[in-house]
This record gives C-alpha cells, sequence and structure tokens, in this order.
C-alpha cells in the first residue's frame, strides 16, 4: 500500500519530465562521442602516420649479402683482388641498387657501398672498391633526423696460403623521403 | 509536503550535475594522458629491425678463425680439438690472442664469447670472453655458430645484446 503511495508521489503529474534537460543531456553525450573520437582518430593518426624506418635492415641486409660473396666457408672469395672482379662486383655478387621510381630516386642514386680489403697483421689497405652514389658517404658525418642511414660490419678472413685479411663494408641507403619524417 | 520534495529534487539534481562534470573531467584527464603518451612512445618513426639471431659477418670470422694456420701449420680447429675442457689449463697465447682480435670488432654490437663447450653446455672453457660483465636483466643471448671438434666437445660463439 505505501508503495503504490510512494510511486505516486514521484509520478510524473507531481514531477514532470524536464524535455530540456533531456536535450542537454544529450548535447552533452555528443561532445562526449566527439572528443572520444577525436582523441582515438589522433593516437591512430599519430601511431600510423610515421613510416616505418626499414633502412637500417636494409643496410645490414646489404652488408650481409657482400659478406656472402667475398668469403665463402671461412676463405676469401678468390677473385676478389682482381681488378675484373672489384670492376663489377654488383653483378658478381648479384646485388642490383634499383629503386622504385618515385622522388626522383632512380636518377639520383638511393644507395652506396664500398669495400675495402686490408692486410689483418699489418692494417695496410690492399684495395678499395665501391659502387653507388658516393655523395652519400658524406651525410654519415652529419648529425640530424632525417639523414641517410649509414652500415659499417667488419670480417676476417684468410686465402688458401694463410694470408690473413681483415674487410670492412660500409653501407649507405637514403630514401629519407619514405622513411624518415 | 510537496515544497520538502521539491527541495530534496533539488539537492539531487545538484549532485546528478556534480557526477555529470566529475565524470567529464575524468574522461578528458584520461584522454589528454592517452594522447600524451601515444605522442612520446609512438609518435617517432618506427624502427624496423630484423630479429637478431644470426650475424653473417661474425659467422665467416669465426670460420676463418678456426681455419687459421699458425708457424707449425696446425690450425686452430685442431688445436683446440687437443684441448680439453678444464678450465685450469692455459690455451696456446696465439689461439686466445687471435680470438681476441679477430672478434673485438663485434664488441660495438654485442658481447661476444667464443667457448670451447661440451655438448650440454655445462662445462666451458673461454676463448674470448666480453670485457664487460653481463648484466641479467634485459639481455638476450643467441648461439653464433657451434661446430663439433670431438664426441661431446664443441666450439661455439655466442652473442648477447641489449633490447
Amino acid at each position: 500500500m505505501n508503495k503504490e503511495k510512494n510511486q505516486r508521489f514521484f509520478s510524473s503529474s507531481i514531477f514532470p519530465k524536464s524535455k530540456k534537460g533531456d536535450k542537454i543531456v544529450s548535447v552533452y553525450w555528443f561532445a562526449i562521442l566527439f572528443i572520444v573520437a577525436a582523441a582515438v582518430v589522433y593516437m591512430v593518426i599519430s601511431f600510423y602516420g610515421k613510416p616505418y624506418d626499414i633502412r637500417g635492415a636494409e643496410a645490414d641486409l646489404l652488408t650481409t649479402k657482400m659478406a656472402d660473396c667475398l668469403s665463402e666457408a671461412g676463405y676469401l672469395e678468390e677473385d676478389a683482388l682482381l681488378k675484373d672482379f672489384q670492376d663489377n662486383f654488383l653483378e658478381k655478387c648479384k646485388i642490383n641498387f634499383q629503386t622504385e621510381d618515385v622522388y626522383g630516386w632512380r636518377e639520383q642514386g638511393q644507395y652506396y657501398l664500398e669495400v675495402s680489403i686490408s692486410n689483418f697483421v699489418s692494417g695496410q689497405l690492399i684495395s678499395s672498391f665501391n659502387a653507388g652514389n658516393s655523395n652519400l658517404k658524406d651525410s654519415c658525418k652529419l648529425k640530424g633526423a632525417i639523414l641517410p642511414v649509414c652500415y659499417e660490419k667488419s670480417l676476417y678472413s684468410l686465402d688458401k696460403n694463410n694470408n690473413q685479411y681483415a674487410i670492412n663494408i660500409f653501407s649507405v641507403v637514403k630514401k629519407t623521403e619514405k622513411n624518415a619524417q | 509536503m510537496r515544497s520538502k520534495l521539491l527541495s530534496k529534487n533539488n539537492r539531487g539534481q545538484t549532485g546528478e550535475t556534480i557526477t555529470w562534470i566529475v565524470a567529464t573531467v575524468i574522461i578528458v584527464v584520461i584522454l589528454l594522458v592517452s594522447i600524451l603518451i601515444a605522442s612520446v612512445y609512438l609518435g617517432d618513426t618506427k624502427k624496423f629491425s630484423l630479429t637478431k639471431q644470426a650475424d653473417s659477418p661474425a659467422s665467416k670470422s669465426f670460420f676463418s678463425y678456426l681455419l687459421t694456420k699458425d708457424n707449425t701449420g696446425v690450425n686452430v680447429y685442431n688445436e683446440l680439438k687437443k684441448e680439453q675442457l678444464d678450465p685450469k689449463i692455459k690455451l696456446g697465447d696465439n689461439v686466445k690472442s687471435l680470438g681476441e682480435k679477430v672478434f673485438s670488432p663485434y664488441r660495438t654490437n654485442y658481447g661476444v664469447f667464443v667457448r670451447l663447450t661440451n655438448k650440454v653446455g655445462d662445462k666451458w672453457v673461454e676463448i674470448v670472453e666480453p670485457k664487460a660483465i653481463v648484466p641479467k636483466k634485459n639481455w638476450m643471448d643467441f648461439i653464433g655458430n657451434k661446430i663439433k671438434l670431438d664426441d661431446d666437445k664443441y666450439v661455439s660463439m655466442s652473442f648477447f645484446f641489449k633490447y
């Protein structure tokens, strides 16, 4: 009985629902919805809007490929010290510097690879050869965010006569337009 | 009676409004913190790196190292074969010093171990060891190469690096 009475007291005839209040709450909900949506969009853009920088991995692969070509089963490739090999080492090692034809990449050249072979004991340089855009080498001394990636690795090798060599492989990959922002 | 109820209703409305305001402030604060974290930690260019489980130039150096002959014409592989897995036994100076020199360039990227070890790996003799102490936290290691010398004797090269 009491329950029924209470229900009558709180019925809409005593406290009519405010339609204005409902509208304000709706606007508030929409405002919150837009704020949350905008924040989610901003976070997604801030994460996915930045590119993946794969140049470090690319330079690493380039160096590995060159190392595989120069030293096999612990011994230095027999022709590695010959001029013919050094003049055509990209072809001999099955490396190509082709890139997509965007941002003028093909004309500029986006890669540089340099190999130095020296005597392991004395440190004396025996031979050095390179290919690609040599201008990229200078950017390795600079500091900044939008610069080519430089990578250097060395390995030890020997020939069949037990002559010991230190091989230094230096690679540079530019492609800043797509990888660095 | 009616005015009492109306005043109670007003208080209720005030309470509800405060709840809404507090809820709004909490939502805005959470969003701002999320945006801040997203822009600070995720806003940079994402680096893509290959999972390091191999280092080709280092492996090649390792093979060449084992094939290097001393003045008597015996290569490091055969010299290591003669060694026992006893930490008290001193490895030949040429084996150790050559190893130090060959693997020193890799020290900028990793800590490098070259060890004489058994199959299980519970006995070993260091040929080349990292200069710094290996911290246990946030470091990973992988075996670059493991070459069999004898029935239960191997020479292995392993790296540890910070991740």
